[in-house]
């Protein structure tokens, strides 16, 4: 599963990308064109200096703050070793890896599809799926399937 | 038609054929098909169109905001163009 969810990955980061990209052409071309999309927020802000906050789009070059970091140990809870070795990875994952990484990519289609306006109806639709989906992958991911 | 440059080549193609067919949507949708036939006709994959058709979007989404949703969905279907041929085995 983690082939299928690295593959979702990708594909949110290339379609942020031309968004993004689209974005700034059309401005580039007229400055008074319909804003849809701001990478603030999103999917492109977690890979930026200032989080897409002051227009200067500058890779973030400390990279602690999208990667893993930190250590954990396992604390005993139920006694179980099994249960107390998942629930401190879980913990670790979450807290530790960056969950706002994973909702950023879980969310992007949504966040995305509303900015162009589509009907809220379509974006629920493409967007459960896309959520669910994910949500599968990243749990059968957490489980080692 | 007041965001192309009417003495270029694209622009003399888009000021022509809207001039045909009196509005700017079906003018969007005969050069994709022109565009469709001659990827068909000469082999080539239909998203290679998308070179072309793309840069065209960009123009009309920055003229009007009518041309968004259909921009939208041109850059996500490129975006997962990149995803497909620059990074799947």
């Amino acid at each position: 599963m983690a082939d299928e969810l690295t593959k979702s990955i990708i594909v949110m980061a290339c379609i942020n990308m031309m968004l993004f990209l689209g974005q700034i052409a059309t401005l580039d071309l007229n400055p008074d064109s319909p804003s849809f999309y701001n990478c603030e927020g999103n999917f492109l802000g977690l890979a930026e200096a200032n989080g897409c906050t002051q227009g200067t789009y500058v890779l973030n070059s400390n990279s602690t703050n999208t990667l893993p970091s930190g250590d954990a140990s396992v604390s005993p809870t139920t006694g179980n070793v099994f249960t107390d070795a998942f629930t401190s990875a879980k913990t670790w994952i979450v807290r530790d890896s960056g969950l706002g990484y994973f909702i950023a990519v879980i969310m992007a289609p949504y966040s995305f599809l509303n900015a162009l306006g589509l009907p809220t109806t379509f974006v629920f639709a493409v967007g459960s799926m896309w959520y669910l989906i994910n949500i599968f992958l990243f749990v059968a991911w957490l489980l080692g399937r | 038609m007041v965001f192309v440059n009417e003495g270029g080549f694209i622009g003399s193609i888009l000021t022509g054929l809207t001039n045909l067919t009196g509005s700017l949507f079906l003018t969007l949708f005969c050069l994709m098909i022109v565009l469709i036939v001659i990827a068909l006709a000469i082999g080539l994959p239909i998203e290679t169109i998308s070179i072309i058709y793309l840069p065209i979007l960009i123009a009309y989404a920055s003229y009007s905001s009518d041309y968004m949703a259909i921009f939208g969905a041109t850059l996500i279907y490129t975006g997962v163009l990149v995803a497909k041929y620059l990074f799947s085995r």
